[in-house]
């Protein structure tokens, strides 16, 4: 099967052709789309842009950036997949990176007339195309090999992002696995508050919902405020969140639902948390993956939630995991921790730069074990366990020390909400341990306090150096904290943390 | 009346949300969110919670809707009502 095949079918059946797509705003019938479609093809046809250009679609949560997206899907096109350049208007230097073998930059209109009657016939209202100045065009004539790629840029949380490569046909593959393993059917309400143009949002979430004809509801800048109202008019029974999000709807509604399913990704989420969401909103599926690997591991929803709670669930279908071992114990842990690695039938293609050219292959070979850079376990019975990143985890007086490891436990001392810990420079033990702490509402403990609480959770070993107390932590575009951020503020800004000493 | 509500409405943003929004930015017309103000959703999150705490009342599902929420001074004859409905507020009137 291809995307056309799929989304030529999807578009013909009689069980999806009244589903829709809408952002609020806009609404579009899976019958509509061919329409839409025709448009787009026209106004192509008018730039001259054809199948042998490379373009840059800057994607919004919305439906003409969702129809854009399916129409380069369906077509075959290659194109990178960026967030629009003011996203949210809050990422100050955050500039869009054309990479220069784009030759256009497609960019999708916020405001528009609530008349998609319009939008069918007249793409150019919601679509703004710009020749991409800095395209390197001996790139023009490049050989079939390198058509149907969809390229995504790595979200630069461990420091400079990249270009990963993936085919058509193997997101294509991802995809089907999202929508057997999560059970979508074309009934579904599908509501996607998470960005399609990262691959959460789009592989795990928009593409599955598309494949199986769903009513699918995108929200840009989503608050409390305005998922309640688009709830109301929607009424989901699938979400796709974040920790962050699940977190909102936990303290934000007041009363219960009963979704048939909701998915979170991205961040780890606090086992109660877990508990807590769902046993007020439904079967929640934590997914872990990677904008390389795409969907990696996650549940059945038939597992208990005991188990769903902890680990990351088992590996998708054409999946193979493996432990490069770090170290044999961490503390008193029996089980083996190391770098979790990884085979997959539906990964990427592999890393290239701003010329479209490859820098390193993917796992295409087949012979190349993908290091996902996390640490974790591998259960006997295969379920895989992430602990966090391989790089935030140091020695200390001999033992393996994981920081998510001293997150989770500070964070069932009474005063603190989140925790996030960085290592800095050297002392005697091993590296130094920062721990920033956001307090929890209508507490103002200072880190000396924090700390010496540290030493009924924590083993000595473990205990962190310093406590800084913080009121919010710094975050990158995609919502992840920003670790980058907080070493270097343990490292210039001393007088801010609260010096404590043993 | 009114005035003191939107005044310490604008001072639970300036003073007590992690948004740094300045006190002389906040115009009481303008909207809560990226268009305006600028409350991203933790920091209306946050907002909501200190309102509920602050007043000693929650807001309801079908409370959190954008007409309420539209800018500080609907917010502030919502909340005003609210109060002046109880006979005596859980929560501790005024500015910390």
């Amino acid at each position: 099967m291809t995307f056309e095949e799929i989304i030529g079918q999807v578009v013909s059946s009689v069980h999806s052709q009244k589903n829709t797509l809408t952002d609020g705003q806009l609404t579009c019938s899976y019958q509509e789309m061919p329409t839409v479609f025709e448009g787009i093809d026209k106004y192509f046809a008018e730039i001259k842009i054809g199948i042998e250009n490379n373009l840059a679609l800057e994607c919004v949560n919305s439906v003409p950036g969702a129809l854009t997206l399916l129409y380069l899907l369906k077509k075959g096109y290659s194109f990178v997949l960026l967030p629009p350049v003011c996203h949210s208007g809050k990422e100050l230097g955050f500039k869009p990176l054309i990479p220069k073998f784009c030759q256009y930059r497609l960019m999708i209109e916020s405001s528009l007339n609530n008349e998609l009657v319009e939008c069918n016939r007249y793409p150019e209202k919601f679509l703004r195309i710009e020749r991409n100045e800095q395209c390197n065009c001996e790139q023009d004539n490049r050989e079939d090999n390198a058509r149907g790629k969809l390229y995504l840029r790595t979200s630069g949380s461990m420091g400079a992002s990249k270009i990963v490569m993936h085919s058509h046909a193997k997101l294509l593959g991802n995809v089907l696995n999202c929508v057997k393993r999560f059970g979508l059917e074309g009934d579904d309400r599908i509501t996607i508050p998470v960005p399609i143009f990262h691959m959460y949002g789009l592989g795990a979430a928009f593409l599955p919902g598309i494949v199986v004809g769903a009513s699918i509801d995108l929200q840009e800048n989503s608050n409390i405020i305005r998922y309640i109202e688009r709830e109301r008019q929607f009424n989901q029974n699938v979400a796709f969140l974040t920790p962050t999000l699940c977190e909102m709807l936990l303290k934000g509604l007041k009363t219960s639902r009963a979704y048939k399913r909701v998915v979170t990704a991205g961040d780890r989420i606090k086992e109660d948390t877990f508990s807590s969401f769902e046993s007020r909103f439904g079967c929640l599926l934590n997914l872990y993956g990677s904008t390389e690997m795409g969907a990696i591991a996650t549940y059945d929803p038939d597992d208990p939630i005991d188990v769903r709670a902890i680990s990351a669930g088992k590996p998708l279908p054409g999946v193979q995991m493996r432990l490069n071992e770090k170290t044999s114990e961490t503390g008193e842990e029996i089980t083996a921790v190391g770098e979790l690695c990884c085979k997959h039938e539906y990964g990427f293609e592999g890393y290239v730069d701003g010329n479209g050219k490859m820098i390193s292959q993917g796992v295409s070979s087949q012979y190349d074990w993908f290091k996902t850079g996390d640490l974790g376990r591998i259960q006997q019975d295969g379920y895989i366990e992430v602990l966090g990143r391989c790089d935030h985890s140091v020695n200390r007086s001999g033992f393996l020390v994981l920081f998510s490891e001293i997150e989770q436990a500070m964070e069932t001392i009474e005063s603190t909400e989140r925790v996030v810990v960085v290592a800095r420079g050297e002392t005697k033990r091993g590296q130094e341990i920062v721990a920033f702490c956001v307090p929890t509402q209508g507490t103002t403990p200072s880190g000396t306090k924090i700390r010496k609480a540290c030493f009924d959770v924590l083993p000595k070993y473990a205990i962190p150096d310093n406590v800084c107390v913080v009121n919010s932590l710094p975050t990158l575009p995609n919502g992840k904290v920003d670790r980058q951020a907080l070493v270097e503020m343990a490292s210039n800004d001393h007088a801010r943390c609260q010096k404590t000493c043993c | 009346m009114i005035e003191n509500m939107i005044n310490q409405l604008k001072h639970i943003i300036a003073d007590e949300i992690d948004a740094n929004i300045k006190l002389e930015e906040i115009d009481e017309t303008a909207s809560l969110f990226e268009d305006g103000i600028g409350l991203d959703s933790m920091a209306i999150m946050e907002f909501i919670n200190l309102l509920e705490d602050r007043f000693g009342f929650e807001f309801s599902d079908s409370e959190l809707n954008s007409e309420l929420f539209r800018n500080i001074k609907t917010l502030a004859d919502f909340i005003s009502t609210k109060v002046d409905n109880k006979v005596e507020p859980t929560g501790t009137i005024g500015l910390k």
